[in-house]
């Protein structure tokens, strides 16, 4: 019945639909769209096409594969959770941003061709900056800024990017890339969103600042929508080995450092696409299957580490957790729901991240990439080490704060999001089936439960936490900030525009006034030339002001002047003729 | 049918005339002729829009029955067609709009304000549709005439910045003049068509080439491209709103399309690009200008000094797109002469909405000012959305066609300047918007803002939704609206008008 | 030393996966098929990243809170102080009515 109807626009549509209900019925009204949505994936088959001539072009809005199905998928059922997880808020302005901002990656997902791809990118950009500044706090109001353009800046690089590329080849296609310029600044456009080093500073500038039910939406969208697309385009290409190492070692060293829940979460982001991105860049059918698996279930318990977080925020009012402690006694539940999200994020046997990280280490190992593989067993010990250890004991237990925090109520539609998603953790983590059912390519060539699989985790996870409580006392939250690479652009900004902008208007302002002062005196001059002259001969004492001088006739004169500097341009070009 | 385009200034003239005469007793009947001669005139010029592009022909009138070459005819083709509705349509909506909003600024001189108009408006359109060269100085120099006197009704500052406006804009004009001049000199006739047709011959000749780029260059002063547009800023921040509303959308880009004109209808196709590296020099001083206008926007306090900078950089696009000189790129500049005639058009009377209802100028006043003019602030995010160049907004397509014709072009540098000046523009521009919708604590809705130079309540009365009278609203609601509609119908504007127009440049 | 039931529980486990991870006869391919190399990155791995975070990266990149403190932030997105004053391009002071000052 529904038909070939792209399930982006269901939710842009609702968009525009929902400021139409009446507020108490906005927010259940909302779960209907991603619902419908939801319903219409159900309908679609791989290979189903559905164009849409626009000018000269044949768009094509809906493209089903395996790869952009799964997605569809997950980006839908996420919207659902963060939906429940957000059934008390009364603010229309969010909930019809959170939709458009919910149905663009779907829109985008299923985008054939770029300019489809474009336009839902660029809404994007939009509707999560609306979600970061409706906190209404003055950072958040900064933070916001800068994300917009940040991402109009990647958006700006994918626009050029697709353009070049179609003047080049003349297909609007949005396949796998070759090579060449155009290829460059469309990985750059998608690179930004994707949180690349050093592109990635947005995210622990804006995550953390953004509305509590916001920053659920967009750990769940924005980044995985880039993980797509990268695997999509630019798989097998080797430079994203590199960029997602980098990612990975470099957002697990900053998760450690940080002290704001929500920041050491965000850093933790850009550690965990590292590895999509560079299972990415190996490119073999496991290493995307790998790829794609750990997006999906990260979009799954890193959404459940920010709710769990997002509850302890709403709950508290304080993030920072050199702030918090001993909430164990206040909000028990919220802790045991955020150690399975813990668990789950470091890979712990039985939950949905052991069926799926490890498949883009072996797939590494299978690619003959030891150093790779090393790397990345590093940086599971700092996840767990982070997100899974230092969070959970500082925020719930860790010493009573210096300013004791009172726990407000937390909804229950919150928890029920909240249940929802530690369900589903669990069960992929026990019977992944359903999830490796449709990875591109079919069931991976991995078995995830074997006795030696499951000691090694035990054993990673074991020791670690071991060390960790010893020294507990030394990874102590500091009240600090950890400089990032957008120092650049938030301290030089107004370096440079007063190194760019001001010197200009200066140089126009000082022209323009040595303009007039020469014709002022000029004219001047012109009114009685024998009292200048003798006052050149120093006959005369002071300028005395001139007779029959006012501010008309110097205007007058000046008028003059003028006239006479342009026949005498016009006699000079003659001259150059006739000559 | 063929006295189509005589109809279209003529019209105007009369009805500047005649308001301004009827205007001494009754300022209503004087705004009414005004009004009602505009809108003559646009509908003739919508008239002649679906005409020519149907019969394929161009419609041409001798004036006085006198044979062109010897006298002057008009030439309504699909490129004047386009320029013409533009125009005139501009000069309706800000008829409509002026008289409440120059009561407030500039009052006592409305009597003056819509003759000038009218005549303003007159000369541009004779500008769009003479196809003698010196015919085209006349209209320049009526529409200027018009201007001068539309700025200097505004403040004190007024006064100084259009006498400034004035002297440069008479270099200017003298210039082009000295240009055509030249022109006559060597080929004998000053009829477009006609020199275009005995031009080829005499191209080596330096009276020819210097009659060209003096011509260009007057034009170019005119036009304000970079870095002759420095009488630009002051003259759009001290000019009454209605009168900045009137100018700055189409005043400049008439004098860009005249450029255009030349480049396809009057010059042999290539004399732009090999004989003379006039493309090359507009290109690199309109790059240069989008950078330098929409760097400098950002740093301004003023909402029209912002707007005017912006300006700046806005019809550099316009001079990039004459400068790529192949048809894309050409279609994108000339796309973008409506575009941001409408967006600029669109900003212009959004700012004299807020002066009038709150009298605030400067843009750090302006914070919270979401609450209490909502209406009027969602038409200024579709503005900002189309200067930004979001689709399916009006600008996002011309900038797609310029940034299209600077690939084909092999003008890489040009192309990346678009493209960060659309970052640029978001800069001080979303600065704005955020500014404008925060959530501000002591907003009042208060009705009555005399003290800061807005209404008094009781003048609120009868204002749409408590914001502006309907009069300011509805040009502020087509023009959104037109914002978008002219976006998503852009290819048909291009099918039937633009692709048409630029078909010399093909060497057809 | 008095242990409570977590403290004992936990020890166990940590044993019971040493053990096991000796019982595995896996041939050494690689590095990390050496019986408990995944129990010395954890061991090992926890100490260095500790180390190389909180003694090498936290000294050279921490700072107070109020760092991007807006005084010091771009003034733009306060509006609040202007950077520079627009040109004064109506020179009042210079029409002349008198003596050149």
């Amino acid at each position: 019945m529904l038909g070939l109807i792209p399930p982006g626009l269901i939710l842009i549509l609702g968009a525009l639909l929902i400021p139409l209900v009446p507020a108490r019925a906005r927010s259940w009204v909302f779960l209907i769209f991603p619902a419908l949505a939801v319903g219409v994936l159900a309908n679609l088959q791989p290979g189903e096409h559905l164009g849409w001539a626009f000018a000269t072009y044949e768009l094509q809005l809906l493209r089903v594969d395996a790869l952009s199905l799964v997605f569809g998928w997950v980006f839908a059922l996420a919207t659902l959770v963060a939906g429940i997880y957000a059934l008390h808020l009364r603010d229309t302005g969010q909930q019809v941003a959170a939709l458009l901002y919910a149905g663009s990656p779907l829109g985008a997902t299923f985008a054939g061709d770029l300019f489809t791809l474009i336009f839902f990118w660029e809404i994007m950009a939009f509707a999560s900056a609306y979600l970061i500044w409706a906190r209404g706090t003055k950072e958040a109001y900064g933070s916001a800024m800068r994300y917009l353009f940040v991402h109009l800046f990647g958006g700006s690089l994918l626009l050029g990017g697709a353009l070049w590329h179609i003047a080049e080849t003349g297909s609007i296609a949005f396949d796998a890339f070759e090579g060449g310029i155009a290829s460059w600044l469309i990985l750059g456009g998608f690179a930004v969103n994707a949180a690349v080093v050093p592109l990635h500073a947005w995210i622990s500038d804006a995550y953390p600042r953004a509305t509590v039910t916001g920053t659920i939406f967009m750990s769940a969208l924005t980044t995985k929508l880039a993980v797509y697309t990268l695997a999509r385009g630019f798989a097998g290409w080797d430079i994203l080995i590199w960029a997602g190492c980098l990612m990975a070692v470099y957002g697990v060293i900053y998760a450690i450092l940080c002290n704001d829940i929500r920041r050491v979460l965000s850093y933790h982001i850009v550690s965990q696409l590292g590895f999509m991105v560079a299972a990415i860049g190996i490119g073999s059918t496991l290493a995307i299957q790998g790829a794609v698996a750990l997006a999906i279930t990260n979009i799954l318990y890193k959404g459940l580490l920010f709710m769990a977080a997002g509850a302890v925020i709403y709950s508290t009012g304080e993030s920072r957790m050199s702030q918090l402690g001993g909430l164990y006694r206040q909000l028990p539940a919220v802790f045991w729901i955020y150690v399975v999200a813990g668990l789950a994020i470091a890979s712990a046997p039985f939950l949905a991240g052991f069926i799926s990280k490890p498949i883009t280490v072996y797939a590494a190992e299978y690619a003959g990439l030891p150093g790779v593989v090393l790397l990345l067993h590093l940086v599971s010990v700092g996840t767990f080490l982070s997100v899974g250890l230092k969070v959970p004991y500082f925020t719930w237990f860790g010493g009573e704060p210096k300013k004791p925090i009172q726990a407000a109520a937390i909804p229950t539609n919150m928890y029920v999001a909240m249940w929802l998603a530690v369900g589903l953790t669990v069960l992929l983590g026990v019977w992944p089936d359903p999830l490796y059912t449709m990875l591109p390519g079919g069931v991976p060539d991995y078995d995830p439960y074997t006795v030696a699989s499951l000691t090694k985790g035990f054993q990673l996870l074991l020791f670690t936490a071991l060390v960790f409580f010893a020294i507990t006392g030394y990874l102590k939250p500091k009240q600090k900030i950890q400089l990032d690479t957008d120092w650049v652009y938030r301290s030089s900004a107004r370096l440079v525009w007063r190194t760019t902008v001001v010197p200009v208007e200066r140089f126009f302002k000082w022209w323009e006034d040595f303009s007039w002062d020469t014709t002022r005196k000029i004219a001047r001059r012109g009114f009685d030339p024998v009292a200048w002259t003798r006052s050149i001969l120093g006959r005369t004492g002071p300028e005395v002001g001139i007779p029959g001088e006012t501010a008309s006739t110097t205007l007058r004169v000046s008028m003059t002047v003028m006239m006479v500097f342009l026949l005498a341009t016009i006699a000079a070009v003659m001259l150059i003729i006739v000559i | 049918m063929s006295q189509l385009p005589a109809l279209i200034p003529t019209t105007l003239i009369l009805a500047g005339l005649l308001s301004l005469l009827v205007g001494l007793r009754s300022l209503r009947a004087g705004h009414l002729i005004a009004l009602t001669g505009t809108v003559v005139s646009f509908l003739v010029s919508v008239i002649g829009l679906l005409e020519v592009p149907s019969s394929g022909q161009p419609i041409r009138y001798a004036l006085g029955g006198w044979i062109p070459p010897i006298g002057i005819e008009f030439v309504l083709d699909h490129l004047a067609a386009y320029m013409t509705t533009l125009v005139t349509g501009i000069g309706v909506l800000v008829l409509i709009y002026a008289p409440r909003s120059i009561r407030h600024e500039s009052p006592g001189k409305a009597a003056l304000t819509y003759p000038s108009m009218a005549l303003l408006v007159a000369g541009l359109a004779g500008m769009s549709i003479t196809g003698d060269l010196f015919n085209l100085y006349v209209f320049l120099e009526i529409a200027a005439l018009a201007a001068y006197a539309l700025l200097a009704t505004g403040r004190r500052g007024g006064a100084f910045a259009t006498l400034r406006y004035l002297l440069i804009g008479a270099v200017g004009g003298g210039f082009y003049l000295l240009g055509v001049g030249f022109i006559y000199f060597s080929v004998g006739s000053i009829n477009m068509a006609d020199v275009a047709a005995r031009l080829p011959e005499l191209l080596e000749s330096r009276s020819v080439i210097s009659g060209a780029v003096l011509m260009v260059l007057g034009l170019a002063l005119k036009m304000g491209l970079f870095p002759l547009h420095f009488w630009m800023p002051d003259v759009y921040t001290n000019a009454p709103s209605s009168s900045a509303a009137l100018i700055a959308p189409i005043m400049t880009k008439v004098s860009a399309y005249a450029i255009v004109r030349l480049m396809l209808d009057v010059f042999p196709p290539g004399f732009f690009t090999e004989a003379l590296p006039i493309a090359a020099t507009i290109g690199w001083m309109s790059a240069a200008g989008i950078l330098f206008g929409s760097i400098i926007a950002i740093g301004q306090q003023d909402y029209r000094r912002m707007l005017a900078y912006s300006s700046v950089g806005q019809i550099a696009y316009v001079g990039l797109g004459i400068a790529l000189a192949n048809p894309i790129g050409l279609i994108g500049g000339l796309l973008h002469i409506v575009n941001h005639a409408l967006m600029k058009g669109l900003l212009f009377l959004i700012g004299g909405a807020i002066q009038w209802r709150t009298g605030l100028v400067r843009i750090p006043d302006m914070v919270g000012l979401g609450k209490k003019m909502p209406w009027t602030m969602y038409a200024f995010v579709i503005a900002v959305l189309a200067m930004v160049g979001i689709p399916p907004t009006a600008g996002f397509f011309s900038k797609v066609y310029l940034m299209i014709g600077a690939v084909q072009a092999d003008a890489w540098v040009w192309f990346a300047v678009i493209v960060l000046s659309s970052l640029l523009s978001a800069i001080y521009f979303f600065r704005m918007v955020e500014f404008v919708f925060r959530d501000v604590e002591g907003a009042e809705e208060s009705a009555d803002d005399s003290a800061t130079g807005g209404v008094s309540a009781d003048e609120l009365r009868g204002a749409v939704a408590g914001e502006v009278p309907p009069s300011m609203f509805i040009p502020i609601a087509i023009l959104s609206a037109a914002v978008i509609l002219v976006g998503v119908f852009n290819f048909l504007i291009v099918r039937a008008l633009l692709e048409p127009a630029v078909a010399p440049l093909l060497g057809g | 030393m008095r242990l409570n039931f977590w403290q004992l529980l936990f020890g166990f486990a940590l044993l019971g996966s040493v053990v096991l991870g000796l019982m595995q006869d896996k041939e050494w391919v690689y590095l990390w098929d050496f019986p408990l190399f995944f129990a010395l990155t954890g061991l090992l791995g926890c100490l260095f990243l500790s180390w190389v975070a909180k003694g090498l990266v936290s000294p050279l990149l921490d700072r107070p809170e109020d760092f991007y403190d807006p005084s010091e932030k771009d003034p733009d997105w306060s509006g609040e102080s202007p950077a520079v004053a627009p040109p004064a391009s109506t020179p009042r002071g210079r029409t002349p009515a008198g003596r050149e000052g």
